[in-house]
């Protein structure tokens, strides 16, 4: 059935990425306007605009941090989420079902809640607002989706080869260390990558339970009600770019990754047909 | 009563670190530390809007030379301020935040301002007779104690697109069927709530239960005449650019330089013949803060003649010390009557917002509720 | 012979329970308990409790929920929010399906890089996204230039912005994305074997589509538009960009309620009402999926 001619999706899959990619395309364009304005006609070329957000010390600022909650969220996202996964797919009990109803009802939450909640939280127990505060509300908001991606991955290893080597007498961790981690660990990049990324484009969280600093989606928010220039189409360009070279870098090695478990992108299920 | 024109229409690019050619060469003649000003240094924790923290190279130069180094929080909205100090426990220790005039009540009911040290205050003697005066408590509390220190302001009026239509003499004109889904309307539930009490000739904090329906009539005819309520004034003036508006209710001069930076240099903003009012916004301390000297320096240094006129200009706002006038260049100085300033305060004065509670007359929260119904078109 | 192993494995470990592993779970579930079922509860509590101007106290009441039912303005808001938390849901699981359908089984070489493509899409920054579709569809914005160039309009199309039609558009612009990823991914079991061997057993084309692809694909289906309607119906940033009047949402009131009213109670008491909305909403959708019998064909993962 593969490469069946079909105008309808055809047409319908060119539709949705110039959908999708005109506007970005503005945004783009827009940025390197030589007036301040955001509205058509276009007045002509500058690079006024990034060259007046590199030189804000307070657009570093905010970059930093948010880089480097970022980096802390994806970091623990990633042990705390590969055990949990590990967890899930490797136990077979009742139980499993409510933990792994805790560990993704986050997803359905919106942020407004998570938000109000947490702020609630520290505010109950004194806490001061500040970037650790960000990186436990990030930590919350991410993990189902660290957990949505390992656990597809974990699951569709051949389970026969870890229960070989726990035959062979090795003990549970040295069969995830030698056995498993292999086989996923691309994978695990990507979707600590892609936990990285969510984290540093969050904002509606990130608004109730930050303290004196600035992420850079707050930065850009605030700009945006004060006044509003192509500085944050300058922005978001760049923010644009970061993101999309370390989502190309995740990709990759999500393909690598499923090659090296014997998976192939076209989502065949493993051993043939199911039966 | 006469329309004031206010603003004209210059093209200053409020870009930090340019040279904005305030007349005089701008090193700091009251930069250095006045014998009673405090020793201050370390870290500010900033709560307010961006530009507050008065990035202007005076400012900058006497910051370094103190070592006092500003760590900012910007708000979008004035209430994300108490929000934040009541809300967030201990909140970061915020050293220092602004509040315009109107908010003073419910700063005090909320005990987010603490009493301020007049003697490490002393350019305070150089404010306008008007901002050192201060019969409605705006700046010194009931007790006596100064608890605000005024060093920015502007007036609200009507701001609209010179290219398309003319000046309007009245608010009401903007409910001209002509206008319908041109004028624009800003969420600011207080300043709304104000400036339709003074059209209406009402006392803002004494407006009787049974009028709060006149003024909520008001107000939905002008947000009838639109497309929707902006979030901030920057979105106010996008619509006017953009052309999604040609005039707008609740309007700023300063606008008048954010369009100028955009490419549209004809607006303008008047104020009409009913008037309309004014915020001051001042610095103060609120209960959290670890660094109060250091916030009391920088306040101090705000009055500094110098300061106050260069922020002015960077923020397109007034000045409220006397002799900052001087250093004005023309653009900002014709913003404001200088030499007649209580006229202008008369027409346009500093309003104080609807109390939080009250039996007799109608409260903030009631009001609130109302606008956001507006905002709905419910 | 690989899979004649599995099932032997499987079966016999189908008969112990393991729990052991469920140990490696503990870190993220203590977070999980620490920070978000923790504040959830205080939240709650919150609801109960008596508004006292930013901040809350005793005595416990059920003002907060009574005042937020009773309010005209919440039931204006709702609405909005219901309608564009469907609208966009509607829109981007019907326009995700085809898409879904091109990548597994039109597209041969370009599959990798339009899947590269729609999933770099979600990067960009959700805010300067908001203000992107003010360009685009403003009254001198890219349509609207692009129309009055061609000649086709002489007044500009008001109903573009400032409208819920903005809003959904915007919305849908941020999700489709995630709906595509989510169906494609539903898609898996479609392996070209299994749909081979059905046609082998004598499956006619519409039958295959009735008992197999649908069924297996209403589950992706159905969580993709419940995941789409709840983030777009509490979604409140879009709405204060783009919405006009008409695109107020629920949201919105929640976070006025909280930062400008300062009336915990209610923002919490709203909010609560909010998810159980959701919860309704998802339930009765299961519920109409397994009257349908849509659950048939069940599959091992």
């Amino acid at each position: 059935m593969q490469g069946r001619r079909a105008p309808v999706p055809t047409a319908i899959t060119i539709g949705a990425l110039l959908f999708l990619f005109v506007p970005l395309a503005i945004v783009v364009l827009f940025s390197f306007n030589s007036t301040g304005s955001l509205t058509f006609p276009f007045a002509g070329f500058s690079t006024r605009w990034y060259r007046q957000i590199i030189e804000s010390a307070a657009f570093r600022d905010a970059v930093v941090n948010s880089a480097f909650v970022g980096g802390v969220v994806a970091v623990t996202t990633l042990m705390l989420g590969t055990l949990a996964a590990y967890g899930l797919t490797r136990a077979s009990t009742k139980l499993r079902t409510p933990i792994a109803v805790l560990l993704f009802l986050p997803l359905t939450l919106p942020g407004l809640f998570l938000g109000l909640s947490l702020l609630v939280l520290f505010s109950r127990v004194e806490v001061n607002l500040s970037l650790g505060t960000v990186m436990i509300a990030h930590m919350v908001y991410v993990l189902p989706y660290y957990l949505l991606i390992a656990v597809a991955a974990l699951q569709r290893l051949d389970p026969a080869l870890e229960e070989a080597g726990a035959d062979l007498g090795a003990n549970t961790w040295l069969v995830f260390r030698r056995v498993t981690l292999p086989q996923v660990w691309p994978v695990l990049l990507a979707a600590s990558l892609l936990a990285f990324a969510l984290s540093f484009d969050e904002f509606i969280i990130t608004f109730f339970v930050i303290g004196a600093d600035s992420t850079l989606p707050l930065f850009i928010f605030s700009t945006l009600r004060r006044t509003v220039d192509p500085s944050v189409n300058a922005i978001s360009s760049l923010l644009l770019v970061i993101t999309l070279a370390l989502f190309a870098i995740a990709f990759v090695l999500t393909l690598r990754g499923s090659k090296t478990a014997g998976l192939s992108i076209d989502a065949e299920p493993i051993g043939g047909t199911a039966r | 009563m006469a329309v004031v024109t206010v603003g004209a229409t210059p093209s200053i690019l409020a870009a930090c670190g340019g040279d904005d050619g305030a007349g005089d060469a701008p090193s700091p003649t009251g930069a250095a530390a006045s014998p009673e000003a405090p020793d201050a240094s370390g870290t500010l924790n900033f709560l307010s809007w961006e530009g507050y923290d008065i990035p202007v190279d005076s400012m900058e130069a006497w910051r370094e030379e103190q070592g006092i180094e500003v760590n900012p929080t910007y708000i979008a909205n004035h209430d994300e301020i108490q929000a934040k100090i009541r809300g967030g426990g201990a909140a970061a220790g915020y050293d220092l935040i602004t509040y315009y005039q109107g908010y003073m009540p419910l700063y005090t009911e909320l005990d987010i301002l603490t009493p301020l040290d007049e003697s490490k205050l002393p350019n305070l003697s150089g404010l306008f007779p008007f901002w050192a005066s201060d019969e409605n408590n705006f700046w010194i509390n009931p007790e006596g104690q100064r608890i605000g220190v005024p060093w920015t302001w502007g007036s609200i009026g009507l701001t609209y697109n010179s290219a398309e239509v003319d000046e309007m003499s009245s608010w009401y004109d903007l409910l001209d069927p002509s206008l319908r889904g041109k004028v624009a309307t800003v969420d600011d539930p207080a300043g709304n709530f104000n400036l339709c009490c003074k059209i209406l000739d009402l006392q803002s904090n004494e407006v009787p239960k049974d009028r709060l329906g006149d003024i909520v009539d008001l107000m939905t005819q002008f947000v009838a005449q639109g497309r929707g309520v902006s979030p901030s004034f920057g979105d106010m003036t996008t619509k006017l650019v953009s052309g999604d508006a040609v005039a707008c209710f609740h309007g700023w001069a300063a606008m008048n330089t954010f369009a100028a930076d955009q490419g549209v240099d004809t607006i303008e903003t008047n104020i009409p013949e009913e008037g309309s009012h004014s915020f001051c916004d001042s610095y103060a301390i609120p209960p959290t803060s670890e660094n109060p000297d250091a916030a009391l320096a920088w306040m101090n240094q705000a009055l500094d003649p110098v300061v106050n006129a260069e922020a002015a200009e960077y923020l397109v706002g007034g000045v409220t010390v006397e002799a900052s006038v001087a250093n004005l260049n023309k653009a900002t100085r014709d913003l404001y009557p200088y030499d007649d300033l209580d006229g202008l305060l008369e027409l346009a004065p500093l309003a104080i917002n609807a109390p939080t509670e009250s039996d007799e007359y109608v409260t903030f929260p009631e009001w609130n509720e109302a606008f956001q119904g507006i905002k709905a078109g419910a | 012979m690989a899979s004649l192993a599995e099932a032997t494995t499987r079966s016999e470990a189908a008969e112990r329970p393991r729990v052991r592993p469920l140990i490696a779970t503990l870190p993220a579930v203590a977070w999980l308990l620490a920070f978000f079922a923790t504040p959830l509860v205080i939240f709650a509590v919150y609801s109960l409790l008596t508004n006292q101007l930013y901040a809350v106290g005793t005595p416990f009441t059920l003002d907060a929920y009574r005042d937020a039912l009773t309010s005209t303005l919440n039931r204006t808001l709702a609405r909005n929010s219901l309608e564009v938390g469907l609208s966009t849901a509607a829109v981007t699981v019907i326009v995700g399906l085809p898409i879904a359908y091109w990548l597994r089984f039109v597209a041969q070489r370009s599959r990798i890089a339009v899947l590269f493509l729609i999933a770099a899409s979600m990067f960009a920054s959700y805010l300067v996204r908001i203000y992107a579709w003010r360009t685009v569809l403003g009254s001198r914005g890219l349509i609207n230039s692009a129309l009055d160039r061609a000649g086709l309009i002489d007044q500009p199309l008001g109903f573009l912005l400032y409208s819920r039609f903005a809003v959904v558009v915007a919305l849908v612009h941020i999700f489709l994305p995630y709906v595509v990823l989510v169906l494609y991914a539903g898609m898996g079991p479609l392996g070209d074997g299994l749909l081979e061997a059905a046609q082998d057993l004598g499956a006619k084309s519409s039958l295959l589509w009735r008992r197999v692809i649908v069924p297996i694909m209403a589950a992706p289906a159905f969580s993709a538009f419940v995941f789409v309607f709840i983030l777009s119906a509490a979604d409140y940033v879009t709405p204060q960009f783009l919405g006009g009047r008409d695109g107020v949402t629920l949201g919105v009131q929640i976070q006025q309620n909280f930062i400008g009213v300062g009336n915990w109670p209610l923002a919490a008491a709203t909010s609560f009402l909010m998810l159980l909305a959701f919860v309704a909403v998802f339930a009765v959708g299961s519920f109409i999926l397994r009257r349908l019998k849509l659950s048939d064909i069940r599959l091992s993962s």
